[in-house]
């Protein structure tokens, strides 16, 4: 990801309402997660794992915070027990804007197993998702996910992959 | 000494708006008996106490927050002690009640029966006021600095095994959500299940 195309998602968390959001970085979301870290208007929770940042934006969210998480795939994975225990069964929002390793145009082969399962699992856990390939699809993608996510009141997530991941 | 002993101390010390995050397990049930509050969250997982206490002490910071955690939850979710220990808000008390078994679980041992020091370990992460107490004076001295001043707090509560003979929490995690949700609407004037705007 570039500097570029993380202006764009910020812009659009912001328009979405988003005021606070807990990360884990990675190589392709690292400007994502810096922009986010250096804006004023956006609290920045940095996390150790995943399960840790969900459970943040929940509690967040009881205090009346707009919330979102940026993770990758893998630890959406690890995260499957505080979806379903805390936030589908008490019905609890929070966006997830996941990037997605093994996605369509992965170039590493060690990561495309992950693509095999991170959608079976986004529907097993009945997660509404939507996949962005194209950066300046992003800002109405995340408005319609947060949009959704508060009305069930349940989690949302957007795949973010190809130009988005990698541009 | 007793959980229960515990529980009725730290109910005795919070204040009616302080907002209360707590674990599932036997210690649900004493901390409703000993402090009846919307103002409790009673969680429906395991360890994840810590993470929405400390969501909650980040958009509140003029709110006082209190998880009431237990040594296995804690064990499952460690990391949060560097990510409480990083974030450092004053307005966040972590009260862990550690009995160094699993105690909902055939009371297989913890880690901590083993040894492991956690109030040693939140220490270590940063939290600086961090303690590690044995007896209920000692207890009830230590709640009462944590809720009178303004530092992130980690006490470590070591505890007998077992629940006291209290009634069953009486309502659903759903109810209980509910329940602080509209609490906190009208006590911090807030939407919270209001719409963001289309466009």
């Amino acid at each position: 990801m570039t500097p570029a195309t993380a202006k764009v998602i910020i812009e659009g968390l912001k328009q979405a309402g988003i005021n606070f959001v807990t990360t884990l970085p990675e190589f392709n979301l690292q400007p994502l997660v810096q922009a986010i870290h250096d804006d004023a208007e956006i609290i920045h929770v940095p996390v150790c794992r995943e399960e840790e940042g969900l459970g943040i934006c929940a509690g967040a969210y009881l205090g009346g915070k707009q919330a979102a998480m940026v993770l990758m795939n893998t630890g959406f994975l690890l995260s499957a027990n505080i979806l379903t225990t805390l936030h589908y069964h008490t019905q609890i929002p929070v966006l997830m804007l996941i990037g997605y390793s093994g996605g369509m145009g992965e170039p590493y082969p060690a990561h495309t197993s992950l693509a095999k399962v991170t959608e079976p699992v986004l529907r097993a856990l009945d997660i509404p998702y939507e996949l962005v390939g194209r950066v300046d699809a992003m800002p109405k993608a995340i408005r319609y996910a947060q949009v959704q996510a508060r009305s069930s009141r349940q989690p949302a997530a957007i795949l973010m992959y190809q130009d988005v991941l990698f541009t | 000494m007793k959980r229960y002993d515990c529980v009725k101390v730290l109910a005795s010390e919070v204040s009616e708006d302080t907002l209360a995050v707590v674990t599932i397990g036997g210690l649900r049930h004493e901390w409703h008996h000993a402090r009846p509050s919307p103002a409790n969250f009673f969680m429906n997982n395991m360890g994840g106490a810590s993470s929405v206490g400390l969501g909650l002490a980040l958009a509140l910071p003029h709110r006082k927050v209190v998880v009431v955690d237990g040594d296995g939850a804690l064990l499952l979710n460690l990391g949060m002690l560097a990510t409480i220990a990083t974030q450092a808000p004053p307005n966040l008390v972590h009260v862990v009640f550690d009995n160094q078994v699993y105690d909902s679980t055939a009371r297989v041992p913890t880690a901590t029966a083993h040894g492991v020091d956690l109030a040693g370990m939140a220490a270590s992460a940063g939290i600086a006021k961090s303690f590690r107490v044995t007896d209920l004076e000692g207890f009830k001295e230590r709640c009462h600095q944590a809720l009178q001043t303004n530092a992130t707090t980690f006490l470590c509560a070591k505890v007998e095994p077992g629940t006291a003979d209290v009634p069953d929490l009486p309502v659903d995690h759903v109810e209980v959500k509910l329940r602080f949700v509209r609490y906190l609407e009208k006590t911090e004037k807030l939407s919270i299940h209001g719409l963001p705007p289309l466009e």
